[in-house]
């Protein structure tokens, strides 16, 4: 029997218990992005919808989830627990972001090995593709923070979702200054480094990328607390 | 456990007004009141879950910062719901909380099976908690606050939703922890529960401490009277009783036909009790029945909360 020894192991396993959602979870991105691989269409669009779900699923999947722990009251159980909010949080968000890798990945590895990549990328692309899943996480995380209910943080989710979606310039080039900041984007790093191993841009800004993560991290331990105080 | 002048509002609404008060070792202290009387509020405020508006929360002595690791490992917190990941079993939701509290793996299995057992539960743990009932679930909650044996327990209306053993066996545990030295902090809208557990009590009402002291002390305090109903086979006359020492009023109660019914009022049932029965005698009274109603917590509590209490003062 797998036992849960902390949070981090209980998301996990909570998530590989049920068999029925387990399945749906593989399935679903699996049907709805195995298209992309075969379908014709121009390499900067795969990507930026590979990053655009990476983004939706981490950031919906995360915040809907706190949510409904903080309207089940588990998280007022979590809050007396000798653990600090700020651990408890980052259990939470490698929980999901262990599950969202493993959930998005057999597509992920379709598209990337049907565009042909150059080996030498991969780590690149496997490494952008994780800090990527993490940070959708952790944005995720912090929307539930701003949110009341469940129905404001659909709402609260949606545009944040679209707003860095357009704003990582993944889909169209962005004009001089947002540009530039779009490249700050966890999301815009994972799609470059896709069109790098597939030799469609010629330079990738890796190295800015864990700027944004480390950023967003420092946020959260910042407001992890304000999850376990209450009205 | 020390509070001074803890305060709390919504709005307009004042929800905790100058709250102060002491825990000290080895005690039980019930928080009583009607619904809305603030109760959770205050318990969530010594849990650090509610910042209070003012006032000063020592907790082992000192004031001690949010969600500090080292003070919550001295505390166990039920709250007045059964929290729990539905999808989980009873075994693995308590084995999350006992790992959390830092006992060990060997630890956790060892108490977690005496604890299920003594809760009943052990034939059950292996279900999700989703199939429980509600006592079930409490009775889980209750076992996962014990497993790291908290210095202070503060318990929010702990014996909600259990059957008759279920609740003498948490009064009995209850017990046992505080003759161990610990504290223990409960409320409960069921003054017959805090006048059988708690050393003292505190009266809560719109946020407000309106009583406090030990349960027979807030009795003593209102100087109600106890009614003894006597029962008779045949009629006596009443002179004799009515001389008794401390009697504060007699009368036939003409609505029972079937015996000879008299009600004594009183200021001290146990010194009268004797006395009337040897006067009844002595008027050769055939003795049917005796029933003294005394005076209860919930008479403090009706009077203080300003309903009409059913004992004559």
């Amino acid at each position: 029997m797998l036992l849960p020894h902390n949070l981090f192991h209980k998301e996990v396993i909570e998530n590989i218990k049920n068999r029925k959602s387990i399945i749906m979870k593989f399935l679903v991105p699996l049907v709805l992005l195995s298209p992309v691989a075969f379908i014709n269409m121009p390499a900067y669009v795969k990507s930026g919808i590979l990053a655009f779900m990476i983004l939706f699923l981490g950031v919906f999947g995360s915040s809907v989830r706190i949510v409904r722990l903080r309207e089940q009251k588990i998280t007022e159980r979590l809050a007396v627990l000798p653990i600090k909010p700020s651990i408890l949080i980052m259990h939470y968000i490698l929980a999901n972001s262990l599950v969202d890798s493993l959930q998005l990945l057999p597509p992920m590895l379709l598209i990337f090995i049907l565009g042909i990549p150059g080996i030498a990328a991969i780590a690149w692309v496997l490494m952008l593709y994780v800090l990527a899943v993490f940070a959708a996480n952790m944005i995720g995380v912090i929307i539930a923070l701003v949110a009341g209910s469940s129905a404001e943080v659909h709402l609260y989710a949606m545009i944040v979702t679209l707003g860095i979606a357009v704003m990582s310039g993944s889909f169209f080039t962005l004009p001089g200054i947002l540009n530039f900041i779009g490249l700050f984007s966890p999301f815009r790093s994972f799609s470059d480094s896709l069109l790098f191993s597939w030799g469609d841009i010629n330079v990738i800004y890796f190295t800015i990328a864990p700027i944004p993560i480390m950023l967003l991290v420092f946020l959260v331990i910042i407001v992890s607390g304000k999850f376990f105080k209450f009205k | 456990m020390k509070l001074d002048r803890i305060c709390k509002q919504y709005g307009d609404a004042i929800i905790l007004d100058n709250i102060e008060f002491e825990v000290t070792k080895g005690e039980i202290l019930s928080l009583v009141g009607p619904n809305g009387s603030g109760k959770s509020t205050l318990l969530k405020i010594i849990s650090k879950l509610i910042e209070p508006d003012s006032g000063v929360l020592k907790l082992f002595g000192e004031e001690v910062p949010d969600h500090d690791p080292e003070v919550m490992k001295k505390i166990g917190v039920l709250f007045d719901h059964n929290a729990h990941w539905d999808n989980m079993t009873g075994y693995e939701n308590a084995w999350f909380f006992f790992r959390s509290y830092g006992l060990s793996k060997i630890a956790t299995k060892t108490k977690l099976e005496e604890l299920l057992k003594w809760a009943g539960l052990w034939e059950k743990k292996d279900q999700a908690v989703r199939t429980y009932s509600y006592g079930m679930r409490r009775k889980l909650a209750i076992i996962e606050i014990l497993a790291h044996d908290p210095q202070l327990l503060l318990l929010d209306e702990p014996a909600m939703g259990l059957d008759y053993s279920s609740r003498l066996a948490l009064y009995g545990l209850i017990d046992d922890i505080t003759k161990r030295g610990k504290s223990v902090i409960f409320s409960t809208n069921d003054v017959a529960e805090a006048a059988l557990l708690a050393h003292e009590v505190l009266l809560l009402n719109q946020g407000k401490i309106i009583a406090t002291g030990t349960p027979d002390a807030l009795i003593s305090s209102l100087q109600l009277s106890t009614k003894i109903e006597v029962k008779l086979a045949n009629p006596i006359p009443l002179n004799g009783i009515e001389n008794i020492e401390n009697v504060q009023g007699l009368g036939i109660d003409t609505t029972v036909t079937d015996c000879f019914k008299i009600d004594i009022l009183t200021g001290s049932g146990k010194t009268v009790l004797p006395e009337l029965i040897r006067k009844i005698f002595d008027e050769n009274g055939i003795i049917q029945g005796i029933e003294m109603k005394q005076p209860t917590l919930g008479d403090v509590f009706l009077k203080f909360t300003g309903e009409n209490h059913a004992v004559t003062s």
